[in-house]
């Protein structure tokens, strides 16, 4: 594979003339072409000044960040945009820009002073918005899209910048999960079709642990950790990294639960089979934990058009039409008393 | 078969049609509006003359009534050619202002520029009182440069306070503050003004009231080149500031040098500002409204079709409304200013209206 980008004894932090307030060191990386990289961890990390140190935005306390086998910091700021751009967090106002222009944006280091666009220009970026999927929103104006959909330009205007590197910081911060899991898809195919190496910083884990090649996991105070999603679940890095007082990191679902409310535990059984699975959850959600064998069961079956709920505890049984009116009867039950 | 491909490939259509292309027809148009108000410009006044007559001035040809000439050119040609390069310069300083500040209300009145103007020619007014005005009114070039320069490092001073208060404030409260800004350089040079005698405070009073109609032939030969210089910046800077629409962060990774075209820009604005307020005295509102009466017309925020439209726009609005001032009235002298808020105070109620930032929904 084809080393990018390379960290090298990085120190991120700040620096005033007074003091120097290091956030993370010894930072050792590396970007190969065509991978999708999520640096994910805690929030205080330091994971925006990384992405801020890497894209040469903010100077490093010590090391070097080398692209391609060159100090990013001594390349022209020209030169650099040629190489690398940036997708950020904040939400972009360009007035009566429509969507292509801003796209065409992203030509802004390839073009002369004038920026007039060559026929090459507008095929890289019609190209741009196919790929990024925004054919229907290339002829409106920005401030008309929403905010996954400006997002998808922004990623389209990184993308028409031609680069080898593509940094981006908590782009998904705003959107739902169905604009997320877009995005990430979007990302995916830049990466492996065309090439381009893309680091993402996110919040979103479970999007990270699904989407990513590889993953850089950055634990508060701690070092970086680089692995495949599998390999940092396996070898509890995830879990040490995020886990803290009432939270843990559950290796069976690959998701974090808040941990339980309650002594006791549920047993669910029956069919149909996403029934049981949202009930489940639900005892989840309050804080039940289910287990087979449990005290007390909780039977669906589906009785006629809408399922039903049997709750077996010690000597009673009662039947729920409703999750809703499920928890609140599991609730009642004394057996059920708070720890 | 290889030559079939590559025709194929450069005579492909564009796939988009952008907005901001389709109302390109629109500068012809314009154009043909500042020539025809430039001829009106020329021919209405307390004396009539047909474009016959005007064009024959022009041109130096033979014309029905010799009064004419000297009308056209010793009174209306100057006072129309001040009109069209200072809304041509004001329209342009505020579209550069409007898109450095991120501000839709920004512009050299509204930041406190003009004040600044004012306080710098009150100084140099009242210089010249103090020192003696035989000094400066003998040497007339020098008398006409120390105004400008006086106004300019007025702007300047003005820019610098409010580039560095923009970056501890929000949008409104920069506003309110080039406001105040004002106000204190209006109290300013009334203590200044204090400190020379009343023919200068007459002459001060007389330029304070803007007007196009005080600049004379021998102005030119300085406010021409300072405004060129300016305008040709604001068509250069037409990329970096595209950039700059997608805010300061991202400008930057696209490779701008955000400190340099901050720079160009400012001294840009200055330049335009500060010789057009030197000799038309404050002219307010055109600075503010042009940009968005042009982004209203050509339905774009690119500053490549911007520049030129606010340029033409800018020239016939300032025109209108120095034509309109000047329209052989029975009983009253109408006041330059008076007119440009008639036209300029709705188009400021509408962007307020229009802008969610700017009616404080959104922080």
């Amino acid at each position: 594979m084809e080393k990018v980008l390379e960290l090298k004894d990085l120190a991120t932090g700040y620096a005033t003339r007074a003091e120097k307030k290091v956030v993370t060191d010894d930072i050792n990386a590396e970007l190969y072409k065509g991978e999708l990289v999520c640096l994910i961890g805690p929030n205080g990390a330091g994971k925006s000044t990384l992405m801020r140190t890497i894209s040469g935005t903010q100077k490093p306390l010590g090391g070097e960040v080398f692209l391609n086998g060159t100090n990013i910091y001594g390349i022209p700021p020209r030169q650099l945009a040629k190489k690398l751009s940036l997708v950020l967090t904040e939400r972009v106002n360009a007035g009566m820009l429509s969507a292509y222009e801003v796209v065409a944006l992203g030509r802004y280091p390839h073009t002369n002073w004038s920026g007039k666009l060559s026929q090459r220009d507008h095929e890289i970026i019609e190209e741009a918005i196919e790929m990024a999927g925004a054919t229907e929103l290339a002829q409106r104006s920005l401030s008309e899209l929403s905010d996954g959909e400006r997002q998808k330009i922004m990623v389209a205007r990184a993308f028409a910048q031609e680069p080898e590197v593509m940094i981006l910081d908590e782009v998904t911060a705003f959107l739902d999960l169905p604009r997320r899991v877009e995005i990430m898809k979007l990302l995916r195919n830049m990466a492996n079709d065309s090439g381009k190496c893309i680091l993402l910083s996110t919040h979103d884990m479970d999007l990270a642990l699904r989407g990513a090649d590889r993953i850089w996991l950055l634990p508060k105070g701690e070092k970086l950790q680089i692995g495949s999603p599998e390999d940092l679940v396996l070898d509890g890095s995830f879990e040490n990294a995020f886990s803290s007082e009432g939270v843990s990191f559950d290796l069976e679902s690959g998701s974090f639960k808040i941990h339980n409310h309650y002594q006791w535990t549920v047993s669910v059984a029956g069919a149909p089979a996403p029934v049981v699975q949202w009930t489940r959850r639900a005892m989840e959600r309050i804080g039940v934990r289910v287990e087979e064998n449990a005290p007390i069961k909780v039977m669906v079956e589906s009785g006629g058009e809408a399922p039903v709920w049997k709750l077996v505890a010690v000597n009673e049984e009662i039947t729920c039409t409703s999750i809703h009116e499920l928890v609140l009867k599991l609730k009642g039950l004394e057996a059920l008393e708070p720890v | 078969m290889e030559s079939t491909i590559a025709t194929s490939v450069t005579t492909a259509k564009p796939k988009y049609r952008l907005a901001s292309h389709a109302r390109l027809f629109l500068f012809p148009v314009l154009l043909i509006c500042l020539i025809v108000v430039f001829l009106l410009e020329l021919g209405i006044g307390s004396v009539s003359i047909p474009v016959s007559g005007i064009v024959g001035v022009l041109f130096g040809s033979e014309v029905a009534d010799v009064t004419w000439s000297t009308i056209i050119l010793e009174l209306r040609l100057p006072r129309t050619l001040a009109a069209m390069i200072g809304g041509a310069a004001l329209g342009a300083a505020g579209l550069q202002l409007q898109t450095l500040f991120k501000n839709p209300l920004a512009g050299p009145w509204a930041l406190g520029l003009t004040a600044g103007a004012q306080l710098g020619v009150a100084l140099v007014v009242t210089a010249a009182a103090v020192i003696g005005s035989s000094f400066l009114e003998n040497i007339e070039v020098l008398s006409n440069l120390s105004i400008v320069a006086g106004a300019m490092l007025g702007c300047l001073l003005v820019l610098l306070i409010m580039v560095t208060v923009s970056r501890y404030v929000s949008t409104i409260t920069l506003l309110i503050f080039g406001l105040m800004l004002g106000y204190l350089a209006q109290g300013l040079i009334s203590v200044v003004l204090h400190f020379t005698n009343q023919s200068q405070t007459k002459i001060f009073a007389g330029w304070n009231d803007g007007s196009f109609a005080g600049v004379y032939w021998e102005h030119f030969p300085v406010l021409v080149p300072m405004v060129v210089i300016g305008l040709a910046g604001g068509w250069l800077m037409a990329k970096p500031l595209n950039a700059f629409l997608l805010g300061e962060n991202y400008a930057r990774s696209l490779g701008m040098s955000v400190k340099r075209t901050r720079l160009i820009t400012l001294g840009c604005a200055v330049l335009l500002a500060g010789p057009v307020t030197a000799y038309c005295g404050p002219v307010l509102f055109l600075g503010l409204i042009v940009p968005h009466l042009a982004r209203g017309l050509f339905n774009t925020s690119d500053h490549k079709i911007l520049m030129p439209a606010v340029m033409l726009l800018g020239g016939i609005i300032a025109q209108a409304a120095d034509l309109f001032v000047h329209l052989p009235w029975e009983k009253h002298f109408l006041h330059l200013n008076a007119v440009n808020a008639l036209i300029g105070a709705p188009v400021v109620m509408w962007v307020i209206l229009k802008n969610r930032k700017m009616r404080g929904f959104e922080v």
